[in-house]
């Protein structure tokens, strides 16, 4: 048990499968003990409501129009984050001129600051919930890419330039930089998806934008007083996460395996 | 391809630390030299600083007559670090390790390849050809990159204590595949080593670094006469030290390496 425990895939593989058979238990157990007030459906009911939802039209395009923003925030906080991080962090003086602007930011939570970004854009764009989703993960991404190269290793750095017999300092950042900062630059990218989920839902419950996402849906059927439907596209707000974040798990050990071990 | 060391000093700047003082040094090409001495003695500083990964703070270093420039190593230079995880590339599996100088330097070919399949057998890892540097044993990733280095046959090799870390049979092996090597290429060789034994059967010169007192040099090797015969196995070769003459010569550098550590 203990050697199951100790290697990462089976915990990972264990957890997939205890983990729903936990949430089963845990809403039968509030089904049963909950005060009535709270409406807490039977969790055989929700689930099949979440089957069902996967049929009609409304849900599939509000799962649509989340995944799309969800999709351009994380595109957009990727390709900026990568090239500002790496801009911050690979010289020297701007690595020390961009510390304090770093620290400052790094001391406070990224979605402190997402009230500051809205009254810069405002709040009528039809395009808010991604613009405002892009924000915090730009900082997440910025942070573990200037991360990741100071975690560079010299030696390795060196060595390169040695086997290379040429000190080329283009061909040093795409045969060894880009590789250093490869595990970070995943590690930033999963955080950040996780961030992006959460606000991007709660920007769309909010009524922000123009399109009806999931979490605009979860109001929808909250003023309906569905609350069955409430907690069925909870649910698949849950699952979305966890099969995104499983998804790049596994790009991550196929690219950056050499890292996946030793976080 | 020989070095020379004139008037160097090494000071660390964080913490301030005198490492290195006032250091003059020639190796002649084909030469294999021995550094020995003591702990924080600046042995390594030095091996860094011929290898251009180190700045001096005075005093300059020759290879072949050209001023070694920091970051832009001798292109015919191997540089093999204590730490073997430091130096090898984690992403690239321990085949395409080896390919890799050949392959960064055009010269990966029928020829090239073929010699570095023929590292592999000799050096034992290639039943491990197909796996990653980091799921090696700290022997095989020492055995990976002594095979690194010679892979593209430098003329000039820097080894720090390339054998620290591994069983006795394992480091007989490899002065075995190192002797051999340094015979049909006769490369220009410097080592930092702890032990009298090493620096007995592979050097022809043992230099003892005291960082206050600079350099102390010892007489040429007595072994590099006796040896010829008897190139090709390690096992007679190590007989060698319960010689008479060997014992002497072998006690002569106890005292030496005794002097400069105590000074």
């Amino acid at each position: 048990m203990n050697k199951l425990l100790q290697n990462p895939k089976s915990t990972s593989s264990l957890g997939f499968i205890l983990l729903p058979i936990i949430l089963i238990l845990l809403c039968t157990l509030a089904n049963i003990f909950a005060p009535a007030t709270l409406q807490f459906p039977k969790p055989l009911r929700i689930f099949q409501d979440l089957f069902q939802s996967f049929t009609e039209q409304n849900v599939l395009s509000a799962l649509g129009n989340t995944l799309f923003a969800l999709f351009k925030a994380m595109c957009l906080s990727l390709f900026f984050g990568i090239l500002i991080g790496l801009f911050l962090g690979l010289n020297k003086n701007i690595w020390n001129l961009s510390q304090p602007t770093i620290d400052f930011f790094r001391s406070i939570p990224v979605t402190f600051l997402i009230p500051a970004v809205a009254l810069l854009v405002g709040v009528t764009s039809a395009n808010i919930v991604w613009i405002l989703a892009t924000y915090p993960c730009l900082l997440i991404i910025i942070f573990n890419v200037r991360a990741g190269i100071s975690k560079q290793e010299p030696e390795r750095v060196h060595s390169f330039y040695i086997i290379s017999g040429s000190p080329n300092i283009f061909q040093r950042f795409f045969k060894v930089t880009f590789y250093e900062i490869l595990p970070d630059i995943f590690s930033g990218f999963r955080i950040a998806l996780s961030y992006s989920i959460v606000i991007i839902t709660v920007l769309e419950y909010m009524r922000l934008g123009n399109k009806t996402g999931i979490g605009g849906l979860i109001n929808d059927e909250l003023q309906n007083l569905n609350y069955i439907r409430v907690y069925a596209l909870t649910f698949i707000i849950g699952i979305l996460g966890f099969v995104l974040n499983k998804v790049i798990e596994i790009v991550q050990q196929k690219f950056a395996h050499w890292a996946v071990n030793l976080d | 391809m020989s070095i020379e060391i004139r008037n160097l000093s090494f000071e660390y700047s964080f913490p301030k630390t005198k490492v290195l003082q006032n250091i003059n040094l020639k190796i002649e090409k084909g030469e294999v030299v021995a550094l020995m001495g003591g702990s924080g003695s600046g042995k390594s500083t030095l091996i860094k600083i011929i290898s251009s990964f180190l700045k001096p703070t005075n005093g300059e270093v020759f290879v072949n007559g050209d001023k070694v420039v920091l970051n832009h190593p001798f292109k015919s230079i191997a540089y093999v670090s204590q730490s073997s995880t430091k130096t090898l590339f984690p992403w690239l599996t321990v085949e395409n390790n080896i390919y890799y100088p050949n392959k960064l330097r055009n010269q990966l070919n029928h020829e090239t390849k073929k010699y570095c399949d023929e590292l592999l057998k000799i050096l034992e890892i290639e039943h491990r050809r197909k796996s990653f540097p980091l799921k090696l044993s700290g022997g095989e990733q020492k055995r990976l990159s002594l095979a690194v280095s010679l892979s593209y046959q430098p003329e000039i090799i820097l080894l720090d204590e390339p054998f620290s870390g591994i069983d006795f049979k394992l480091a007989e092996e490899l002065w075995d595949v190192l002797y051999l090597d340094f015979q049909k290429r006769n490369p220009t060789v410097l080592f930092v080593t702890h032990s009298l034994d090493e620096a007995t059967i592979l050097a022809d010169r043992v230099i003892f670094l005291n960082n206050l007192k600079g350099l102390s040099k010892t007489e040429k090797n007595i072994l590099d006469f006796e040896q010829n015969h008897i190139v090709n196995n390690h096992k007679e070769r190590y007989k060698l030290l319960l010689n008479p003459s060997v014992v002497n010569y072998r006690n002569y550098l106890l005292e030496n390496f005794n002097l400069a550590v105590n000074e």
